[in-house]
């Protein structure tokens, strides 16, 4: 890639501001409500720009999607969600303000019992891998600067590690304003630039498939559905939960939730269409790209010095925003959920926050490992939402809109075998691929169907036999 | 209207939210770090003359 020495500083810059910010943002932690929640003093500004950018790190895969497929990346990426977005908004933000909780797993306890909140936390733990983001970054590395993908992966993790370990959740904060600015600004000025070089609409109706310009892309009904029930797992997102509780009051979740998809909305349409465009280029023989990095090819073909930088950096920006939060969001699991709350009751706030700063070290090592092991970021995707989803939702839900009695009991059943079904549903797909190497699902069924079925049967059942037999 | 104006549109749009979004964003950090320091300046002028602590 052709990239000049005035856009590599851009980069470093970024960096280095990451790192000073590391440095400063440690006075600003006075206690352990500090730390995890930046002391519950979140206003709408700071809750929506966080909020976005963490968010959003998956533009790799949203190029990917994008390239290889076209619009059906804003239905399965972008509509769907928002649907869920509004749901979580208008029904749930503020009730998970009003709790004053810190977690997920904080919330099964309040609803079940501490075996439920024990096996909820390894569950919020596979959610919240950064792995598929790391493997992001690690490829965006591998191609500016030329060094391996492991390399790469260790750089960004080390740099990661450092600001997020002194700041804790102040520090996520602060770098994911610096974050937010650069993702926008990085994304919507490439879509102006590319229709005058390239040319208008036009351009695209004759150099894509046809599928491409529908918003079903040629996708199966079933796929479609699969990846808006995907879609569900704002419901389960740690991310979300945590800035509803860092939030000041309980009005703001929901207003900056409505903002935030305002902005998300703008933001997919931008990155869908650059994904279009770098297709349509690379049919019509204008550059050479590949479906996962393209939007790095197509940045390099068409942004002069500077604007190239800031691109790049914009990029690397929307990743590394959710790689902190989803790292720091790994140690809390471990610190809060396991250590403080099942393990160490009597644990002081310092051991507390020192056993956070091991989870940090913890949760990205595995995520380096993961990272290392798969090579599609889409499959990591999938594969993690689809059994932290079919565990986690059905008894999230039933404790949120249920109002009779619950059982301890049919929470971990339900935990338990729905994940169960889809990962032996996953496992046979893979046991099975078909000529192009995808996996072959038992009668062409996705496993999150059987997943989410499975939880929710068993929820039902063992929570009406297990109630009756209490009383 | 023109499919490429709407595209041209949301761009400018996005930066513009995003301009306004940032300008409350460090009104609101400035503010807050006002104040915290203000609360200091207060608990060290106490800590100095303890009998303004004591309540009248």
């Amino acid at each position: 890639m052709d990239i000049s020495i005035i856009d590599y500083i851009i980069i470093i810059l970024y960096f280095i501001i990451l790192f000073i910010i590391g440095l400063i943002v440690k006075r600003k932690v006075h206690g352990l409500n500090d730390y995890f929640l930046a002391g519950r003093r979140l206003t709408l500004p700071i809750f929506v720009a966080t909020l976005v950018s963490t968010w959003y790190g998956g533009l790799l895969g949203v190029g990917e999607l994008s390239f290889n497929y076209g619009l059906v990346n804003w239905l399965t990426q972008g509509f769907f969600w928002y649907l869920v977005y509004l749901f979580f908004a208008f029904f749930l933000a503020n009730k998970i303000r009003r709790t004053n909780l810190y977690t997920i797993p904080d919330q099964l306890e309040r609803f079940y019992d501490k075996k439920s909140r024990f096996l909820g936390s390894i569950f919020n733990f596979i959610m919240v891998t950064p792995a598929a983001y790391i493997l992001s970054l690690g490829l965006i590395f591998n191609i500016l600067f030329g060094w391996e993908l492991w390399v790469s992966i260790f750089v960004v993790s080390i740099i990661m590690i450092f600001y997020t370990i002194r700041g804790g959740f102040i520090g996520v904060i602060y770098t994911d304003f610096i974050q937010f600015i650069l993702m926008m600004v990085g994304v919507a000025m490439i879509i102006p630039i590319a229709i005058q070089k390239y040319g208008g609409f036009d351009f695209l109706v004759t150099n894509l498939p046809e599928t491409h310009l529908t918003l079903t892309g040629g996708w199966s009904t079933q796929m479609i559905l699969v990846w808006g029930l995907l879609a569900f797992w704002t419901l389960a997102d740690p991310g979300f939960y945590q800035r509803c509780y860092a939030s000041k009051d309980d009005k703001i979740p929901k207003k900056g939730i409505l903002i935030a998809v305002g902005f998300w909305l703008l933001f997919d349409i931008c990155t869908t269409f650059t994904g279009m465009y770098a297709a349509a280029a690379n049919n019509a023989g204008l550059i050479t790209a590949e479906a996962t990095t393209s939007y790095l090819s197509i940045a390099a073909s068409l942004l002069p010095p500077v604007f190239l930088g800031i691109f790049l950096t914009g990029l690397i920006a929307t990743v590394m925003s959710t790689v902190d939060s989803f790292t720091f969001l790994g140690a809390m699991n471990i610190s809060h959920d396991l250590y403080k709350n099942i393990f160490k009751p009597d644990a002081t706030d310092k051991q507390v926050m020192n056993a956070t700063k091991i989870g940090i070290f913890i949760t990205a090592g595995f995520a380096i490992i993961l990272a290392l092991f798969f090579d599609s970021i889409v499959t990591m995707w999938y594969t993690i939402g689809t059994i932290g989803i079919s565990a986690l939702i059905v008894p999230i839900l039933v404790g949120f809109f249920y109002k009779g009695k619950k059982s301890p009991i049919a929470s971990i059943s339900s935990m338990i075998f729905g994940s169960g079904t889809s990962v032996s549903w996953l496992i046979i797909g893979y046991l099975n691929l078909d000529q192009w190497g995808w996996p072959q699902y038992i009668a062409g069924i996705e496993p999150l169907y059987p997943g989410l079925m499975v939880s929710f049967f068993v929820f039902v059942i063992i929570n009406f036999i297990h109630v009756r037999r209490i009383k | 209207m023109d499919f490429t104006i709407l595209l041209i549109l949301d761009a400018i749009i996005l930066i513009i939210a995003t301009v306004i979004l940032s300008y409350f964003f460090i009104k609101d950090v400035f503010k807050k770090n006002n104040k915290s320091n203000e609360n200091l300046k207060k608990e060290k002028f106490n800590i100095k003359n303890p009998k303004n602590n004591s309540k009248k």
